[in-house]
Order: structure tokens, then sequence, then C-alpha cells
């Protein structure tokens, strides 16, 4: 895996603008990261994400996920998302966020060989520092 | 004979005449006179006796013509007599005419004339069979009594030992004992010390003995022997002793083998403290042993021996059953063989068995009655005891209603205390018994399973151990619970089944009971963990939102982005105030139910939230249609009703597809003691593989709708459940979608 300096891009897929508004703003802080894009819902993520693979670009360094999203809620999204045939992965690190204290979910998360860590809202700096060191 | 025989020589030629005469004839023994030729000149007539010759004149006679079975031994003699030789046989057997058996003494002479020459022969016969008989009967009797004889001559110190003696001491008939010898024979110590005791007093004494002692053979034998002796006096001094010896070692091995089972009786008897009696009819005595005595309480001296005496001692209730058995004993029907009770004088009671047999004589009358007597109380109250605890037994397994059961492999046979038939439901009259009976009763689903229960138990795996449902004749389902043990034999084959059964329908009744219960509390419980978290979940996205907003506040300079985060904190607020309403909500349908059920016409009440939504109806050009009996009316609150009409109308217009006029069609049908109300439209429907688990869930939302907050259904859903309904959903996406409610009907 390459090392690199700093995060080209990061996603963010989560209906709450709130706290997407209050994620950026953390991130622009510590300058985590060049490019960040912001999915509302997974269905939408699914799409766009879908398309970047067919046409070969390259996908998202960090992709934090909601689990809790109308339409097409983390879950639905996860198991979508890894059906996608993509070389990319691999340099994709992917986390699940969310309000939830439910352990049943942080068990369900095990199952998901993709998701790198479970990260429970509210998101502070230090959380996003500690992800900056894991991944550069 | 001798004295005469010197006469007859001396005066032989005086006498010559005289031998013609009478004299010879009437002398007293059996003699006679042959001449040269072996003829008779004389004879006496005992001589005709002890040859037992009939001719009455035999005078001339040839010899060997009167006496023709004459030995040849003997006419040698008879000759070497005529030529000058005596002869002198002490004992020749002899048979005469009449073919007895005779012993014969002979002496032979030459008999001279007066002139010294030879006249012929004198013969002396004595009749010597009788003595030879006894002497022979004797030897005989000896041998067989093995009896000797034995003698001291104490002038001459001789000892003589007959053949029989020598045999038992085992020594050489020809050998000659010494003086005294006989002494050391017996066994050295007190046998010895006691023999020659005995001979001295004898001796010096004149006292006879008879005695019984160990003797050393010669070739080495320990020997039992009765010893005899006796003296004989003369002039006041002991001249000889003489006795008989005998063996008498089988006999005297016997009677010790004998005296040491009689010993060994004692002690067994002893031991097992069996008194032993005999009573004498015709007497009327008893002899008991002195266990009796203990038997019965008392001191030998209490005790007369009389039957009357034992009577008084037997309890008097049990003194007419005895006489009843004893006749039958005296009549020979059986032998005796009872128990009764005697009374001790210190009032004790005992139990006694008593078993005897009756003796007769040899005319078949009654003689005596010889029998043993035990104490058999411990065992009686032994008995008592036991039959006591069957008897609390059989009131325990009444009172708690346990069946008690044995079943019998070697012939296929039940045992059933009472218990047991009212468990299976049937009569005891009416039961066979028998596996296969017993089989039928058992419910056809729990045949299978019996079985295999029983064939685990069968290899010796375990106890019995299970329950199984048995069906009554009259249709009743009961429950049952088995427990048994395996009794095998000493082969180890199984022989006997023994256990308990008990019913246990209210118990498993109540199990199912719980088990529902228990199901309802456990999705509940769920329910309230689902809701739980959910809650939290919004809470805590406001909470948490509205947290870092306001840390940002503290921070923040520029103005603008401070109005946008101040209307932020707004929205972030009112979010969190709605999340907690939508609590309220919830926790208010969960809790208030039951006081408010009501009865409600359903076409009423879909008219009227019909009329309350027209506006909206028309605005979006909606087509409904109630079809819906006016006679069906339900249990339900009120408000609950309408809220759940009126979420169901609004998402059906809000859901409604986009290409097609709306169309809503309420129906409803009775099921049961349920309304089954159908509510269907033709909207964009759900895809259920997709979203059929969450579609009731809180703050779910599939369709990207604006005004979707995803609590809707929930809420409904609670309310009907509320109201012991359900809820279900059918759908397909871009046709239509159908919800069924579930009323209690009224």
């Amino acid at each position: 895996m390459e090392i690199k300096n700093r995060i080209k891009r990061a996603c963010i897929i989560d209906d709450d603008p709130i706290f997407v508004y209050g994620i950026k703003r953390i991130m622009n802080e510590i300058d985590f990261c060049d490019e960040i894009i912001v999915y509302a819902n997974g269905e939408s993520a699914l799409n766009e994400l879908g398309s970047l693979v067919q046409e070969g670009k390259k996908l998202p360094d960090v992709i934090l996920l909601d689990l809790n999203m109308p339409v097409m809620d983390g879950w639905v999204f996860l198991d979508d998302f890894v059906k996608i045939p993509s070389h990319n992965q691999e340099h994709l690190s992917l986390y699940l966020l969310t309000s939830s204290i439910n352990p049943s979910d942080i068990e369900k998360a095990k199952n998901y060989p993709i998701v790198n860590n479970f990260i429970s809202k509210p998101v502070t700096i230090s959380d996003l520092k500690h992800m900056l060191k894991e991944l550069v | 004979m001798e004295y005469l025989f010197v006469v007859l020589e001396n005066k032989t030629s005086v006498l010559n005449n005289l031998f013609t005469t009478d004299f010879i004839k009437t002398a007293p023994i059996s003699v006679a006179i042959l001449d040269k030729n072996l003829c008779f000149t004389s004879y006496s007539k005992i001589w005709l006796k002890e040859f037992n010759i009939k001719e009455k004149k035999i005078v001339g006679k040839y010899y060997y013509d009167v006496i023709p079975n004459t030995p040849e031994r003997l006419k040698r003699v008879h000759q070497k007599a005529l030529q000058g030789k005596s002869s002198n046989i002490t004992a020749q057997r002899f048979i005469d005419l009449n073919g007895n058996i005779q012993w014969l003494k002979w002496k032979v002479d030459p008999w001279n004339d007066y002139e010294g020459n030879n006249a012929g022969i004198i013969i002396f016969a004595e009749d010597i069979t009788a003595t030879t008989r006894k002497k022979e009967l004797l030897k005989k009797a000896e041998n067989i009594s093995k009896i000797g004889g034995w003698e001291l001559d104490l002038a001459t110190h001789q000892l003589h030992w007959t053949a029989a003696t020598k045999k038992i001491l085992e020594v050489a008939n020809e050998y000659i004992p010494k003086t005294n010898e006989d002494i050391n024979f017996y066994k050295e110590g007190e046998h010895r010390e006691k023999i020659a005791k005995l001979i001295d007093n004898c001796i010096n004494k004149g006292e006879s003995y008879d005695e019984e002692l160990l003797i050393i053979t010669a070739l080495g034998n320990e020997l039992w022997v009765r010893t005899k002796g006796e003296a004989e006096f003369h002039k006041g001094r002991c001249v000889r002793i003489f006795g008989t010896f005998q063996d008498i070692d089988s006999e005297k091995k016997n009677e010790l083998k004998y005296k040491e089972t009689a010993e060994r009786l004692k002690v067994a008897t002893n031991a097992a403290k069996i008194g032993i009696w005999e009573f004498d009819i015709a007497k009327d005595i008893s002899v008991w042993d002195e266990h009796m005595y203990k038997l019965y309480g008392i001191d030998k001296d209490g005790f007369d021996g009389s039957d009357a005496a034992w009577r008084s001692m037997i309890h008097p209730e049990d003194r007419e059953r005895i006489r009843t058995e004893e006749k039958m004993v005296l009549n020979g029907e059986k032998d005796l063989n009872h128990t009764y009770r005697v009374v001790w004088p210190n009032g004790d009671i005992r139990h006694i068995q008593s078993s005897a047999k009756l003796l007769k004589d040899e005319n078949g009358s009654p003689l005596k009655i010889i029998g043993t007597n035990w104490d058999i109380t411990a065992i009686k109250e032994a008995n008592l005891k036991y039959t006591e605890v069957a008897e609390r037994l059989k009131i325990a397994a009444n009172a708690a209603q346990i069946g008690i059961w044995e079943y019998d492999f070697t012939n296929d046979s039940h045992v059933w205390n009472d218990q047991v038939y009212e468990l299976h439901g049937v009569k005891k009259e009416e039961f066979a018994g028998g596996y296969e009976a017993w089989r039928s009763l058992i419910h056809p689903e729990d045949q299978e399973k019996t079985k295999i229960e029983e064939e685990i138990v069968m290899k010796g795996e375990k106890d019995l151990d299970h329950n199984y449902k048995v069906v009554w004749p009259n249709g009743n389902i009961r429950h049952i619970h088995a427990k048994a043990k395996l009794l095998r034999d000493e082969k180890g084959n199984p022989f006997k089944m023994i256990g308990t059964n008990w019913d246990i329908t209210e118990i498993k009744e109540a199990e199912e009971e719980l088990r529902k219960l228990l199901k309802v509390t456990n999705e509940q419980n769920n329910n309230l963990l689902n809701f739980a978290h959910i809650v939290s979940h919004n809470l805590r996205s406001h909470s948490a939102n509205l947290s870092m907003l306001s840390s940002f506040l503290v921070n923040e300079e520029n103005e603008e982005e401070r109005k946008n985060l101040i209307k932020m904190i707004d929205e972030a607020s009112s979010g969190l105030n709605e999340t907690v309403q939508h609590l309220n909500q919830v926790v208010h349908v969960k809790t208030n139910v039951n006081g408010n059920m009501a009865p409600i016409n359903l076409y009423t009440a879909l008219k009227n939230v019909e009329k309350n939504i027209s506006t909206l109806f028309k605005k979006k050009e909606v087509i409904c249609e109630i079809d819906v009996p006016k006679s069906h009316n339900l249990k339900a609150v009120p408000a609950y009703l309408d809220s759940i009409l009126l979420n169901l109308f609004t998402n059906s217009v809000k859901y409604s597809a986009p290409n097609r006029q709306p169309q809503i069609m309420v129906s409803s049908k009775i099921e049961g003691n349920k309304v089954v109300v159908a509510f269907s439209d033709n909207g964009q429907g759900i895809d259920l593989d997709r979203h059929g688990r969450k579609i009731f869930g809180m703050y779910k939302t599939f369709h990207g709708n604006e005004d979707a907050k995803g609590i809707g259904l929930f809420i409904t859903k609670n309310q009907i459940e509320a109201m012991n309904g359900k809820i279900e959903v059918e759908s397909t996406v871009n046709v239509g979608t159908t919800f069924n409610l579930y009323f209690d009907a009224n």
C-alpha cells in the first residue's frame, strides 16, 4: 500500500445535514484531506460510486458511512457496494458511523471485511486525528 | 481209658475169655478187638453206636465190610498194628454210613494172646466230633467277632493268645508272647497306665474289668480294642487271669464321629437358639433341652413336663387353633408346623415356630412326637411393620394420586394400584392388562418416543423417566409422567419393572401457557429493546449535533457563520423535540388501552375519516370505495382506530403512483372472532423483499419522500396490536399495496 502524506479524497454518506456540516468543518480544521464528497443516502452514493468504477476512475480513499439513512440504509448500501467489481477496493478504508449503541450492530459489522472500524457519533477531532494516523 | 488198657495188657491170658463176655460189650468206651484177619472178635455196644452200625452181630465180620468208609491211612495203621506197631491218632475226620461228619480219636495197638503171640489188634475210638465242632465254631466266632481270647497263667507266667488275638495285634500266628508283653501293646500314656492298673487290680483284688483302649499293633497301626479280664482264685490266691480282646475300631470310630456330629448339632442349635423337645404320648411327659426353657421364659423347675403344663403357657387365643392342628398331626395327616404365642411368666409375649414329627410304634399307633421350637418374635414384628409400611404407602399413594405399578416380563402381566387405573382412565374390571393393552392407551403422537425410551432402558443405559399422553376412552387427553426401574434376574435378563406414574396434565398445560407468555414477553422485550435503541439513536443524533454546533458557536467569530450555526442549532433542537414527542406517543399507545376499548361500527368510522380527509382526496382526485357491511362491529379504542385509518388513507395518497389516478378500496370480512379489514391502493407499492422487515419499523423510510418521517406505520402497528389485533401488508412495486387489519369482533 502506498503511503501518502494526506488523504486525497474522503466520501461522507450521511443524511443528517447538520452532522455533515460539522464533520466537514472539523476535517477542514485538521486538514484531513484534499477533497470531500457528500451523499445524502445510500442509493445515490451507490449509483455515483458505481459509475466511477465503470468509468475506470479512482474511488475515494476514505468512506464514512452512516447506518441510519432513508431509502437505503448503510447495511443495504454495504451489501450492494461489495458486489461492485473493483480493483481499487484494497486502497479504500470504510468506516461505519452511527449514533446507535445496539450491540447487534457492532456484531453485524464484523461480517463485512471491508469495514475498517466502527465510529460512534458524535465524531470528535481526536477520532479524525486517529483516523489520519491509521491511514497515512 | 489208659488205666483200663494197662489192666488189659497185664491180664491178657486170664481175661481172654472174659472178653467174649458182656464185659467188653458193656464197656463204657468205644472199643473193638480184631483178629489177625481184621475180623471182629469182640466189640463194645458203644462201638456200634459210635459208628452207627445197625447190625447186631458183627463178630467174625471183616472190619472193612462193616465200616466201609475207613480211610486208607487208618488201614495202614491197622496193618502196622498187626505187625506190632501201635498208633495214636488224635483226630480224624470221618464220614459214617449216614453221611454225618464224625471226628474220631483212635488208639490202635497190637493184641497179643495169652501166649504173647499177636492175635490181632485192639482199637479204642473216641468221638470228638462235638468238641471239635465246638472248637471250630468258636474259632469261626472269634474270626467273625474279631474277639480273641487271652490267658495269663500266674503259676507258669505263660501268656497265651488265641489266633484271633494275634490277628488283632497283627503278629504271626506262631508267635508266642512273653510274660507281660501284652501291656506294651497299649498306647503309651494314659491307655497303658490304665491297663496296667486294671490288670494289677484284677490280680490282687480279683476285680474284673471291661475297658475300651487304644493299642498300637505290631505293624504300627492304631486300633481301638475292648479288653475284658477276670481272675480265677484258688485258695485265696490268683492262679490265672483270662479274658477277651476285641477289635472295636470301626465301631469306636463311628461312635466318636457320632459324638462329634452331636457336638456340632449342639453348637448349632445353641447358636440358633433352637429348642429341641420330645413328648411321650402314653406317659404324657415331655423332655426338653435347655433352650426350650429359655424360649418359654421359665426355669427348669418351673416345668413338670406334662402336656397341661405346656398348654397353660400358650396364649389363650391360640390354644384352640393348636388343638385342631395337633389332631391333624395325630391322625397322620401331616407333620406339625405352626406358630403360636407363648406368655412368659413376666407377661412378655413371644411368637414361637414349632416343627415336629410323629413317631409311631410297630402297630402304627402314635408313640412319640419329637420336634423343635424357635423364637420368631423378631420376624413377626418385622412382618407387622412391613404391613404397616405397606399400608402407609398405599394411603400416601392414594393421597398424592401417585400410581404404583409393576410389570412382569415372564408372564406379560401388570399389577396396578388404583391410581394407575385412574390415571389411564380405565376401570379395573375392563382392563385386561399386558403390554399391548397398555400401549393401546398411549396417544398416537407419543407411540414412537415411548418405544425409543423403553429401548434405551432395556439396554441398561438408564432408568425409565419420560412422559407421554394417554387418550381416555371418553376422548380426554392427559399427560402422564412415568419413572421406573428395571429389575434383572441372575442371568441378567429383564424380569420385572417397577415404577410410578403421575398426572402432569395441569403442569403441562401451565407449561404451555408459560411458554406462550414467554414468547410474547420475549417479543415484547425485543420490541422494547429495539425501541430503546431506536429512540436513543435518534436522541443521540440530535443532542450530538447540538453539542457539536454549540462548541463551534463558541469559537466562531464570523457573523455569517454564527447565523448559520444558530439556524442549525434551532433545527437540531426541533428535531430533538419531535423525537421526544414521538416517544411520548408510542409510550402512550403501549400503556393506555384496556379501559378505553369500545364497540365501534366499522362502516361509520370509515365514513367519518373519509369525511375528514375529503379535502385532500379532492385535491389529489382520489377515488375511494368503502365496501364494508354495515353490520360489522369491532372492539377498539376510538381514537386509535381513527388514527390508524387516517394514517393508511394519507399513506395511500402520499405514495400514489404518479401516472395514475389514486384508487383506494376498503372491504371487510369476518374470520372466527376477528373482523378483517382489507385496505388496498394502486400506488407505488413497496419492494417487500428489500424492505419487508422494516416497513413497520421506527424511522424507516423507503421512498425519499420529503414528508416521510418513518413513524406512521410504526405507531399504527403499535396501536392495532395494543387492541389485540395485527396488521399485515401485501404489495407489488408499481401496482399497489394492500394492508390487512385484524380487529376483535364485537
